[in-house]
């Protein structure tokens, strides 16, 4: 207990040194401001900063990028319920209840508790980071290649389980993320395989063209084809704090949705998306009477709020503690960390305590300064919201091309961006969801790797992967898992959760 | 084309269906020219080969499963949008190419305007100023990327 103390102590001497706090705090202004924005998510933000971060120090780089994810989850909370469009996905069930409450005159307070509850959730979620990471790189670090290729097996499984849409055709799209990500050069044999002749593929796609393109283009062309009306916030915001009765009633749904939030978080394919919903189920489940959920139930803003936030933060635990990433965000921290030269994995906390713990205590003390800043600012957010789309999606586009071109220099990712946006925006036609694809983009390498490195060890027998104790009972955690997704009554349940929760 | 006579023309996985199957013919038959090696040490074609089975099996699934799975797709392509944003970005490509940042903004925005039918020229002509003078500031100035700012 004393170690995690002091490593905490030490996180903190990293996190508070005015650089670290500045990029901190930027990076938490702007993660509101995307959330507070629909149409812009943290996908496409994060891709679009990489290039910003390159002047930078690894840690104050990864400590901004990180409090663009949190901070969009507490921004997203403010347009679900000032006016009803979820401004990230994860604050979709929010605006049930959430834009309720406004339309009864009492907006300030479900703002509150939106942000008191996320802050709880964040203080909360903090300490589980800081408590689980260590014994999982214990963990870890006995696996070997074939219980990585289990866990890897099972991450996007679970990922795809626990996403909306047709589990199939999400399953078909991770296997074709997986064929994109060896596109290029192979590591093994140093041959380029499936180029089509295009030198710009010998590196491989890159992983930001693919990214913003199937998040950043896509978005832009289906929210001009659903027409950008101006939003419009009707309502006063008149006292911005929850009364008494409200407090009693938020309280315990914050605290179980940020239980919620933090073990669906950790999971592979799990993050703030997921949390929300399961913890906005689970109040209508608990509630004694739910028929109050729909019409403005402060427990139906306060558990998706708390249970995002957690869910936001404890997904790093995956990332930090085994290098792999849990959900399209962590996927591109991932991608940050390789351009600044550290290697995800269980070796970061060794090699790079002051990254690691300083990212950690970067956290609480990003959740601080949301909640004391995001408040008062609400009068700015509101005004931001007013821009009309019509002048935002140039610009958005624009900083998509320059974001994509610094990366590595070159024009040809700025096309092949289109080129992925093209297909994102038909993909989301055909009824596909972009997000398991670039998850398994980010894993293809991974997961040949440790493939071809079990079938060394093993002189090419695939009866390793059942052998190896770990990896078997990954491998049959999945399996499990899609059977039981499959059952009839089940899969009702799951898609009833995902309607609006 | 005609709801009533082809009511499966809809269906979301007859599309995606078709696309994966199509997708995972791509990959075995590219995949042709790449080793297999052996099994206990797989060439570069291995594992590709195996996903290209999967993503071709999953796509002949869903194909099977349009006849009775009834979930429709709206069929309908906002064209203007489309074009218009992808041509944003196919400009932004070629004039940076050719010359800088501040030229690539301006032709990027002039193409991305008509994207949105509101928009008026006077819009695209602020919007590429404001975004021009933003992008050197920050970029160029800011930053200190390594930009061409006129002409390379």
């Amino acid at each position: 207990m004393s170690e995690l103390a002091q490593n905490l102590l030490f996180g903190f001497g990293v996190a508070v040194t005015p650089q670290n706090l500045l990029f901190c705090l930027i990076g938490a202004l702007l993660g509101t401001l995307v959330g507070v924005l629909p149409g812009l998510g943290p996908v496409a933000t994060i891709a679009m900063l990489l290039p910003v971060t390159f002047s930078l120090p690894p840690v104050a780089a990864l400590i901004m990028l990180a409090g663009l994810y949190y901070g969009a989850q507490y921004g997203g909370s403010t347009t679900a319920i000032l006016v009803n469009i979820p401004g990230e996905s994860s604050s979709v069930v929010t605006c049930i209840d959430g834009h309720m409450m406004a339309r009864n005159g009492r907006a300030g307070s479900a703002l509150a508790i939106a942000a008191l509850g996320s802050f709880f959730a964040g203080c909360v979620s903090t300490a589980v980071v800081a408590l689980f990471s260590q014994p999982l790189v214990r963990i870890a670090g006995s696996f070997q290649s074939p219980d990585y290729f289990g866990l890897l097996v099972f991450g996007m499984i679970a990922a795809v389980v626990l996403a909306q849409g047709s589990i199939v055709r999400s399953v078909a799209m991770v296997v074709l993320g997986l064929f994109l990500g060896l596109i290029g050069t192979d590591m093994a044999s140093g041959q380029v395989r499936f180029t089509f002749g295009i030198a710009a593929l010998a590196d491989g796609v890159g992983f930001v063209p693919v990214a913003m393109g199937l998040f950043g283009i896509a978005e832009i062309i289906a929210s001009l084809e659903r027409g950008g009306a101006r939003p419009r916030v009707a309502e006063k915001i008149s006292r911005l704090w929850p009364t008494r009765e409200e407090a009693r009633q938020a309280w315990p749904a914050v605290v179980r949705g940020t239980g919620i939030g933090s073990l669906l978080g950790i999971l592979p394919g799990g993050g703030a998306l997921i949390s929300a919903f399961a913890a906005y189920a689970l109040e209508k489940k608990v509630a004694r009477e739910p028929a109050r959920f729909g019409k403005g139930a402060v427990e139906g803003v306060a558990a998706p709020e708390s249970a995002n936030n957690a869910g936001a933060q404890t997904s790093f635990i995956p990332l930090l503690a085994m290098g792999i990433p849990p959900n399209p965000v962590m996927a591109l921290m991932l991608g940050a960390m390789t351009i600044h030269g550290i290697v995800p994995g269980p070796k970061v906390m060794t090699d790079r305590p002051d990254l690691f713990w300083g990212m950690i205590a970067s956290m609480w003390l990003g959740n601080l300064m949301l909640l004391v800043i995001n408040l008062p600012l609400i009068g700015i957010w509101v005004r931001i919201l007013q821009i009309p789309y019509r002048w935002l999606y140039s610009v958005i586009l624009i900083f998509c091309c320059i974001g994509v071109y610094t990366v590595n220099n070159t024009t040809a990712d700025v096309l092949i961006m289109g080129v992925f946006g093209l297909f994102g925006y038909l993909l989301i036609k055909i009824r596909c969801e972009p997000a398991p694809l670039i998850l398994g983009f980010i894993l293809g390498p991974m997961l040949e790797e440790n493939f071809r490195r079990s079938l060394i060890v093993s002189r090419g027998s695939w009866s390793i992967f059942l052998e190896r104790p770990i990896c078997a009972a990954f491998l049959a955690l999945s399996v499990l898992f899609l059977l039981v997704v499959l059952l009839p009554g089940i899969r009702r349940g799951r898609d009833q959760a995902f309607q609006e929760g | 084309m005609e709801p009533r006579r082809w009511p499966r023309v809809r269906r979301a996985d007859l599309w995606s269906g078709a696309l994966f199957a199509a997708l995972g013919a791509v990959v075995l038959w590219t995949g042709t020219n790449y080793s297999q090696g052996v099994p206990s040490r797989i060439g570069p074609g291995y594992v590709p080969r195996l996903l290209g089975f999967l993503i071709g099996g999953l796509g002949l699934f869903l194909l099977a499963r349009a006849w009775w799975a009834t979930e429709e797709i709206d069929a309908s392509l906002a064209w203007r949008p489309l074009i218009f944003v992808l041509g944003s970005i196919l400009a932004f490509a070629l004039v940076f190419q050719a010359t800088g940042l501040v030229p690539a903004i301006l032709a990027s925005v002039a193409v991305a305007n008509s994207a949105a039918p509101e928009n008026r020229w006077t819009t695209a002509i602020g919007l590429a100023a404001i975004l021009a003078f933003f992008a050197w500031a920050l970029f160029v100035k800011g930053l200190g990327l390594p930009l061409p700012v006129w002409l390379r």
